[in-house]
């Protein structure tokens, strides 16, 4: 990378927030503000009930603490649950309509949501705050009868859809924050891809966090009828602010027969300044259900932003042959904390999957690999092989494998691989030799290890991956 | 249950003859275990071991009674090898004999009159070993004194009494450029079940060398919960083998701590799960020192409604660069109602180490059963060869060539008996 590219985007590019007017609901958590936000969205009452029977639940459950990366305890009452810009008290028709300072926002983030300024033909839907507010290339979608939009829209136009699946994987007795997320959840896309249709193009969803003291909670979903086929993509930023900020998404994703859904995501949420101050909780419920046969969910995800980074997106195979991957890339650096990796639960008979996982810490960061394999007794022939790979550089970070495999199936064939390790000094010698400064050369041989993660992403994704994981790296070794 | 436990331990407190400072240490420990009760899944470390649903299917009541000491004739030694022996019956020390061993060299004491120490462990079946404990073994090896024979201690329980409850201390120290061989063998000629708690502490000082296994020949229905803490100091060397076959619930926990630099610590097993069995090794080694070294195989067979567990934990702290960590466990599942768990982990903080684990599980290999079918084998015969090689492979990693055989042996008739 040359020297001039580097000093640029050494500091966290996506750092600025935007000045825009925004409408919130009244600060702190409790039932007036979940019937706010459902007031605001115009929800049908059985919504407006779900949630609140997320509420009651949530009462009663307990903030998890067995996680790795401790942090101070988060107060719900003084966070606003519902910021959105104020141009959308009636949401524009149309990007035309947009506030402007929104189109040089998302502008700036590489993300220019006039079509036409767009050659390689990927449908976003850009999420600011608490609200989607641009939803591209519609009508070419709606052709071939999918449905992509934000799920608030899905909620009026095919609350059929939504009213079946949506907690049909994440159910709100859940977990304490995919329980908060039930209760408070703002907006987030909706993907309905029709029996036998292979999605065209790339759909993606942009997320920001813009107004400070803010949670963001979105809800993503989507379903992939028979015989469908989608891939999904996810970017995240955020706003240099010296505060933490709470991120509690869920993501859902249905599979039935014969469908696949592949999920991309590159999350580069602020992660805090070299001395750990600030960044993005990034606290994040995503489970995908293989239910049909032959059926397939691929998640991929580079997870180089957040101060903390506390998710496991899982897979459940019910279906017969289903087959179930997670490929992660985790990178922490100066204090940043990691605590991800998957669950793959075997349910149906020849299910298979397949981890791997790679993580690497600089600086003074946690990296945690936690996993859980289950193989049902009636899982006949599952198979899995699992591969966590960690990279330690410095000796002041700390690199950890937490695998938990539980077999019930005399006919499963279950592999677990973990290994830990440094950059050996001949492999720096060899790239110095050769003309590389110390920090291309971490950059080139992160870049070979994480290899096999990078190569299932998306190509445009791949290579801003590839630049990200040199970046995220800087000033970790010298 | 805990209720009965509560007068059982007064009754117990009582009667037993130690002094006021220990028998005030007794009431601190079952009062810490009072607020805490048995270790339950919702514990981390009890996770895949209902320990609190495994003891109240199996005892009603935990009763110790001291009055018993009666003689016995036991003829039941360890023939294939020549060894020094320590005798405890029903858990008190009965006698001894270390006529391979100079008498200056090994210092040998029971704990009748309680140990001279501070109790450790902490969890809360260590709480109630503390508290309960009645006798076990403090022994010293000497500077420079390497033990010419393994010494092997027989822990019996025998008789038709009502005693169902446990609990023992072993403590061993090896000094400086020592080296000794033991063999923990309990064995239950008793119907009755029993649930045996032991707590065990080994100190490793420079330069010295400790073989450690353990063999249980207990009854269907007993449990056993054996606790083991090992301090490991500069250039020692620690070895730890576990043969688990017998016994409804049988767990083995072993934290080693690698002190100092040069330290090594190996410890692997294998399990044979047969029949409603309950069995699982924990192990935790802690890598303190630079340059030091650990390696774990286990090797499990589940069959018929059983479930064995793995928990290995290999800890890396800053200072400790240069380590080597290894582990590895594999299980072969023979049959639909049993189950493998396993919780390898690795807890890295310094950047220089080498650490990696493995763990498979799967069920016989259908292409070797066919290759030797093919040569002319009963398909029982085999299953049979095949899981002799599969826990042999462990048993294979014994450096004492007579305890190695004597164990592969005990495989052999425990595989061959199977049916």
């Amino acid at each position: 990378m040359k020297e001039k590219e580097l000093n640029k985007i050494k500091e966290y590019k996506y750092g600025f927030s935007t000045d825009i007017e925004t409408i919130k609901a009244p600060k702190g958590l409790n039932e007036e503000v979940i019937k706010f936000i459902s007031k605001t969205k115009k929800e049908p009452k059985w919504l407006l009930e779900w949630r609140l029977k997320a509420y009651k639940r949530l009462k009663i459950l307990k903030e998890p603490n067995w996680q790795k990366p401790k942090y101070p305890k988060i107060d719900y009452q003084s966070l606003y649950y519902y910021s959105a810009p104020k141009s959308f008290t009636e949401k524009p028709k149309s990007i035309d309509d947009l506030d402007p300072k929104l189109l040089e926002t998302y502008k700036k983030l590489g993300i220019p949501l006039q079509e036409q300024q767009r050659l390689n033909g990927i449908a976003v839907d850009a999420v600011f705050d608490s609200v989607s507010v641009a939803t591209t290339f519609k009508d070419k979608l709606t052709e071939k009868g999918i449905i992509f939009c934000s799920i608030s829209e899905a909620v009026q136009k095919h609350p059929n859809l939504v009213k079946k699946y949506l907690g049909s994987v994440i159910p709100i007795t859940d977990h304490y924050f995919a329980t908060l997320n039930s209760a408070v959840f703002t907006d987030g896309s909706f993907v309905y891809i029709p029996k036998g249709v292979r999605c065209p193009m790339e759909l993606s969803t942009y997320f920001r966090i813009n107004a400070s003291q803010t949670g963001q909670f979105e809800r993503t979903l989507i379903i992939a009828d028979e015989g469908s086929y989608v891939s999904y993509l996810e970017g995240c930023t955020a706003p240099m602010r010296d505060e933490n900020q709470l991120h509690a998404a869920n993501v859902e994703l249905i599979a039935l027969d014969d469908a696949e859904i592949k999920y991309s995501t590159v999350q580069n949420w602020y992660p805090g300044d070299e001395n750990g101050k600030g960044g993005i909780y990034n606290f994040v419920t995503k489970r995908g259900a293989c239910r049909g046969k032959n059926s397939k969910i691929s998640w991929t995800q580079v997870e180089t932003g957040s101060a903390i980074t506390w998710k496991y997106p899982s897979c459940i195979l019910q279906g017969d042959n289903s087959v179930g991957e997670f490929y992660s890339i985790a990178i922490t650096n100066n204090y940043q904390k990691a605590d991800t990796g998957t669950k793959m639960i075997h349910l149906g008979k020849n299910t298979k999957s397949k981890i791997i996982s790679k993580g690497i810490s600089a600086g003074n960061a946690d990296n945690t690999y936690r996993g859980l394999v289950d193989i049902n007794s009636k899982a006949i022939n599952a198979r899995n092989y699992t591969q966590c790979d960690s990279l330690l550089i410095g000796n002041k970070c700390g690199a950890h494998t937490i695998p938990y495999i539980k077999n019930k199936n005399p006919n499963a064939n279950i592999e677990h691989e973990a290994t830990t390790s440094k950059i050996s000094e001949e492999q720096l010698y060899y790239c110095n030799q050769r003309g590389l400064n110390q920090e291309e050369a971490v950059s080139l041989i992160v870049n070979g290890f994480c290899k096999e993660v990078l190569q299932q992403l998306p190509m445009e994704f791949a290579v801003e991956a590839q630049k990200l994981v040199g970046i995220s790296l800087e000033g970790s070794v010298g | 249950m805990i209720d009965n436990l509560k007068s059982t331990f007064e009754n117990f407190n009582k009667n037993i003859t130690t002094k006021n400072t220990i028998s005030k240490i007794r009431q601190d420990n079952f009062d810490k275990f009072l607020s805490s009760g048995f270790p339950n899944k919702k514990l981390e470390d009890w996770k895949f071991s209902d320990f609190k649903k495994i003891i109240s299917q199996n005892f009603k009541n935990l009763k110790i009674n001291l009055k018993d000491k009666k003689k016995f004739s036991f003829d039941n030694h360890i023939k294939e090898f020549t060894h020094n022996k320590i005798f405890f019956l029903n858990g008190f020390y009965n006698k001894h004999s270390f006529k391979y061993e100079d008498d200056k060299k090994i210092i040998f004491s029971n704990l009748k009159n309680g140990p001279a120490y501070e109790p450790k462990g902490n969890n809360s079946l260590n709480l109630l070993n503390n508290a309960f404990f009645t006798d076990g073994l403090l022994l010293y090896v000497k500077k420079g004194y390497k033990c010419k024979k393994p010494l092997v201690v027989y822990n019996i329980f025998e008789g038709n009494n009502k005693n169902n409850f446990f609990n023992q201390k072993l403590i061993v120290n090896i000094e400086e450029n020592s080296e000794l061989n033991i063999l923990v063998y309990t064995i239950n000629l008793n119907s009755n079940p029993i649930f045996l708690n032991t707590s065990n502490f080994f100190l490793l000082e420079k330069n010295s060398l400790l073989k450690l296994f353990y063999l249980n020949e207990l009854s269907k229905k007993d449990l056993n919960y054996n606790f083991t803490e090992t301090k490991i100091l500069e250039n020692a060397n620690f070895e730890n083998f576990i043969l688990s076959y017998s016994s409804s619930f049988f767990k083995n926990e072993i934290n080693c701590d690698l002190k100092e630099k040069y330290s090594s610590g190996f410890i692997n097993g294998a399990i044979f799960a047969k029949k409603n069995q309950h069995h699982e090794i924990k192990t935790k080694v802690n890598h303190f020192g630079e340059t030091t070294k650990s390696y774990q195989k286990i090797k499990s067979i589940v069959d018929k409604n059983s479930k064995t567990i793995f928990q290995g934990k290999i800890y890396v702290d800053q200072k400790a660069q240069k380590t080597n960590g290894y582990q590895l466990s594999k299980a072969i599942l023979l049959d639909k109602e049993s189950e493998f768990d396993s919780k390898p982990e690795l807890e890295i903080y310094a950047d220089d180490v080498k650490c990696s684990h493995g763990s498979t599980s799967g069920n016989l290999d259908e292409n070797s059963i066919f290759y030797l079918m093919s040569r002319g084998l009963s398909e029982k015969q085999a299953k049979n060869i095949l899981i002799k090689g599969f826990l042999s492979d462990a048993v294979e990693t014994i450096t004492n060539m007579e305890i190695r055989d004597y164990f592969l042996k005990k495989i052999e008739k425990n595989v061959n008996e199977y049916k």
